[in-house]
């Protein structure tokens, strides 16, 4: 089921009671059917609300939200979410404690809207904790189950109904860290072989681009980039999409030198540097040049290469196993790098370090 | 949820599609608008009427006239007011002292003591201010009897009453600072249980000697906790009817309560323009000390001494005074409860009255219990009392979940009006509540339906005075529930009430007992408001008690020695209840 959303606005008292202050403004985006959504930003920046909206669960004060050819809200009207054709998965898992495994998943089934006969009810409830491989858990109650187990129910229980569309509201955040891998593995197959579009919200930045086709990243009620998780991760529109997918490093400069090949130069307090310049910026602006820092190479010396260097000090170096993260002062500036762990640093070391132009970024200053 | 419709629609299928998406709340809040406001404000239209109610011939303030200028009105007041303040102070004083000594010091038996604090809440007020009229009664009382002989013994002439007379303001003072305890002992223990100990032991270590410390420290501290369990006694005092009815009226004692009900029930004819006159001013003065005393625990919570961390204060040893401590719970216990109960039972062991003595040990008999069963009456006043106890737990208890889950879920302007409407009747004395329906339902358009003089407007009596009660401890427990069990059931495609029964009720299901078994005791005990209403088909087993009171005392006691029997063990188990629920939060 395709999921348009245009315009969405949402305003909240704030805490004091005096004035208001916007959670969403103008929120669009549009979701293909069977498509895995992310909205990915940190926590107040209206990803859930968004959710909530879409949901039921809120009304927005101004825009549409439709599932497929249905309008389910707009300005002055909101269809209750008992009515919705959707499946939702809560960060707290919602699990009831007062039912078993088996009854909490077939609720939709014997109280929602769509009720079915006991036997089909109790067929589609086992093929569904079959899928999750929780057949041997139906008639424990809900409270003796894991973090991990409940979260499964509350999948279940998501998707016993057929909905076409799953929310998912941070599912993942209360449960450890090699559970959260696992499920994460798993709703992605299960969305997947189901069929259904799903929007995820997350704060994790890693979730989100390892589970999503797309990813919307928001930021202060706004949606501020929205892409396929690579393309986001290579080409963020803003420092602030820069800094949130992942680390990066950035450096004031403006651009002394434009060509025709895009290779243009840029000068920073660290030296004059190569970079593909992106049309829409022109010589003489002022730019952020933004570097990764698993981007950089560690030398010894500045000289035998056309790529870029900088100069500087190890003032401490953290070994991660996979690689070596170093923190390094230049000009003033402490700067990330991410080395091979084969490498050797050692603290108080003096080092350049490389980068190619294809590695960097420029963005315009003003963006921050 | 807000209240939303479609925006394309025309204006007809709109408000249909309003009345469909909010029937739950209109529902609830027509219904608490019935209960509460309509009766109240039909008392206000009353005051202002002349002649009976159900035909007034037409507007004045001549009732109001006839109150302002009753010189009996203002003593009536004035006596009110002395009665339940001079009461408070006795039983604060007292409720402070005990619950000092039963959490904070080496007072042996402390266990007992706990039990023999709780059981006088098994006796009703009526059959205690009864037991004690028995003792006290100028002529005939028991004891009053007893003094008599030993003053003749030691040759005074004691003539043929007193020494004591119950039937006195002074006697109504005691009656209420005795019954006054429990409820102020119960508000005030907690905080001396919570209360943190390096507050004292600062003191203490600053060369502050134990007394000072006590007084300087502990009192200080305590004092917000103190004062608002006083307040709310003193509010429950002003509106006692039971022993007013039964030791003020014989002895001519009016109190505001007992002048509305015989104002409407007794004289002859009913005046019920000034009655409501009465009503109208009585309330006005609950709302006054109600907000006053939300002022107060306002108060109170900003002073937070009470940390809530649990942790067992310092034991004060008080030496060679634990004995005589305990014999203060024991004297307490002899007065609240031995004696009043002993007197009740002697009684309803004789054919007629008689002051205890061995001379008259040859007369017991059961006859007056057996009496009980065999008048014709008693089947359909035992199932009057068993509806009415039944039907009214439930209907209010029903009721308060759902108006406590707007008012927690609920936003905007709705839900304040409705957290205030369900809190008034806090300030409307029974005897009000009872007068205002029976006003209500004896002129139109209310008595068409045709509940006065049914169980029914009993019900609706009783569910209106406990509403306050049962929404508090609906709020406290639906706060405790995750708004995302209940978004999950409705996102799962159940419809709100659908959700509300399926889910929210059953969560809270032990708070919902718990205030049920609250409401089914305190219906089965209640006695102004059937009294008030009663009618030849409504009557209830404490109404019937007091038809027997009046004309053959030794029934009526039988019936109370068995109304008391029958309340202990509901009492004690509505308390394990409420310390359990308690422990879960």
């Amino acid at each position: 089921m395709e999921i348009t959303v245009t315009n969405l606005t949402k305003n909240f008292s704030s805490m004091d009671g005096e004035g208001k202050f916007a959670a969403l403004s103008d929120v669009s985006f549009k979701i293909k059917q069977g498509q895995f959504y992310t909205l990915l930003g940190p926590s107040g920046c209206g990803k859930s609300t968004t959710l909530r909206c879409i949901a039921g669960l809120e009304d927005p004060d101004d825009g549409e939200i439709r599932l497929g050819d249905q309008l389910v809200a707009a300005r002055g009207m909101s269809m209750p979410p008992n009515e919705r054709p959707i499946g939702m998965v809560f960060q707290s898992y919602a699990i009831w404690p007062h039912m078993t495994v088996f009854n909490n998943v077939a609720f939709p089934l014997k109280h929602g809207r769509q009720r079915v006969s006991k036997a089909e009810r109790t067929r589609r409830v086992m093929e569904v904790l079959s899928l999750m491989q929780m057949e041997h858990l139906a008639h424990r109650p809900a409270p003796y189950l894991s973090g991990g187990q409940q979260q499964r129910v509350a999948l279940a229980r998501a998707l016993v109904s057929s909905s076409e569309v799953l929310l998912l509201d941070e599912p993942l955040s209360n449960l450890d860290a090699k559970l959260r891998e696992d499920l994460r593995a798993e709703i992605k197959d299960l969305t997947r072989k189901l069929g259904v579009t799903a929007i995820y919200v997350t704060h994790d930045q890693l979730e989100a681009l390892a589970m999503s086709d797309r990813i919307a990243v928001m930021h202060g009620g706004k949606i501020v980039q929205e892409a396929a998780p690579r393309e986001l991760y290579l080409n963020p529109k803003t420092s602030f999409v820069a800094q949130f997918i992942g680390q990066i490093n950035f450096f004031d400069g403006q651009i002394v030198e434009t060509q025709n090949s895009n290779l243009g130069a840029v000068e920073t307090a660290h030296g004059t540097w190569r970079c593909s310049v992106p049309s829409t910026l022109s010589k003489g602006q002022k730019v952020q040049v933004a570097v990764r820092p698993e981007a950089f190479r560690v030398s010894p010396s500045a000289e035998g290469t056309v790529n870029n260097t900088l100069e500087g000090k190890v003032e401490k170096s953290v070994f991660l196993g996979e690689a070596i993260e170093c923190f390094i002062r230049s000009a003033g500036k402490m700067i990330t790098a991410k080395v091979s762990a084969t490498k050797d640093v050692i603290d108080g070391q003096s080092i350049f370090l490389r980068f190619s132009p294809e590695a960097c970024l420029l963005l315009p200053a003003e963006s921050n | 949820m807000a209240v939303t419709f479609p925006v394309e629609q025309a204006l007809l299928p709109r408000i249909w599609q309003w009345l469909r998406t909010n029937t739950m709340s209109i529902i609830v809040i027509g219904l608490v608008i019935f209960l509460v406001f309509v009766p109240i404000s039909r008392l206000l239209i009353s005051s202002f009427q002349l002649g009976h109610p159900a035909f007034p011939d037409g507007w004045t303030l001549s009732n109001y006239e006839s109150a302002f200028t009753a010189e009996n009105f203002y003593i009536t007041l004035a006596r009110t007011f002395w009665i339940a303040a001079v009461g408070t102070v006795i039983s604060l004083a007292l409720a402070v002292l005990l619950a000092f000594l039963v959490e904070r010091t080496d007072m042996p038996f402390r266990n007992l003591a706990w039990v023999m604090i709780l059981i006088p809440m098994a006796i009703p007020g009526i059959l205690f201010a009864m037991g004690w009229n028995l003792l006290l009664a100028p002529k005939s009382g028991a004891v009053n009897v007893f003094l008599r002989d030993v003053l003749s013994m030691v040759g005074g002439s004691p003539g043929d009453q007193g020494p004591v007379n119950l039937y006195s303001v002074g006697g109504l003072i005691f009656l209420d600072g005795i019954r006054g305890v429990t409820t102020i002992f119960l508000m005030v223990v907690g905080s001396f249980r919570m209360m943190d100990p390096t507050l004292e032991e600062a003191a203490r270590v600053s060369k502050a000697s134990r007394i000072t410390t006590f007084f300087k420290v502990t009192l200080p501290a305590l004092s917000p906790a103190i004062l608002a369990a006083g307040m709310y006694s003193f509010i429950l005092s002003m509106e006692s009817f039971e022993a007013a009815l039964a030791v003020g009226l014989p002895g001519g004692v009016f109190v505001l309560s007992t002048l509305i009900y015989f104002t409407t029930r007794v004289q002859p004819p009913p005046d019920y323009g000034l009655g409501a006159v009465f009503g109208v001013i009585f309330m006005a003065i609950m709302i006054l000390l109600l907000i006053l005393y939300r002022r107060a625990v306002n108060h109170a919570e900003r002073f937070s001494t009470i940390t809530g961390k649990g942790f067992r204060p310092r034991i004060i040893s008080i030496g060679k005074w634990r004995y005589p401590a305990f014999f203060l719970f024991l004297a307490y216990f002899v007065i609240a409860v031995v004696l009043p109960f002993a007197i009740l039972a002697w009684v309803a062991l004789l054919p007629s009255y008689r002051p205890p003595s061995l001379d008259v040990l040859h007369l017991l008999t059961f006859k007056n219990f057996a009496a009980v069963f065999q008048d014709p009456a008693i089947w359909k006043v035992l199932w009057n009392t068993l509806v009415l106890m039944l039907i009214t737990a439930t209907v209010t208890m029903l009721l308060a979940f759902f108006v406590s889950w707007m008012i927690v879920r609920g936003h905007g302007k709705g839900k304040t009006a409705l957290d205030i409407l369900v809190f008034v009747p806090l300030a409307v004395p029974g005897i009000v509540i009872a007068m205002a329906l029976m006003i209500a339902y004896l002129s139109p358009p209310l008595n068409y339906l045709r509940i006065y003089g049914t169980i029914w407007i009993l019900v609706v009596g009783l569910a209106v005075t406990y509403l306050p009660f049962c929404t508090r401890l609906m709020n406290a427990a639906i706060v405790q529930i995750h708004k995302d069990l209940e978004h999950a059931a409705q996102v799962s495609g159940a419809k709100l009430f659908r959700t509300l029964v399926v889910v929210t009720l059953p969560l809270l299901m032990p708070a919902f007992i718990a205030g049920w078994i609250w409401v089914a005791v305190h219906s089965l005990r209640a006695f102004a408001i059937p009294l008030m209403l009663a009618g030849r088909n409504n009557q209830v087993f404490a109404v019937l008690l007091w038809e027997y009171w009046e004309k053959s005392m030794p029934v009526a006691c039988a019936m109370g020695v068995l109304l008391i029997l029958a309340l202990i063990p509901l009492t004690l188990l509505l308390r394990k209840f409420i310390s359990q629920i308690n422990r879960q939060q």
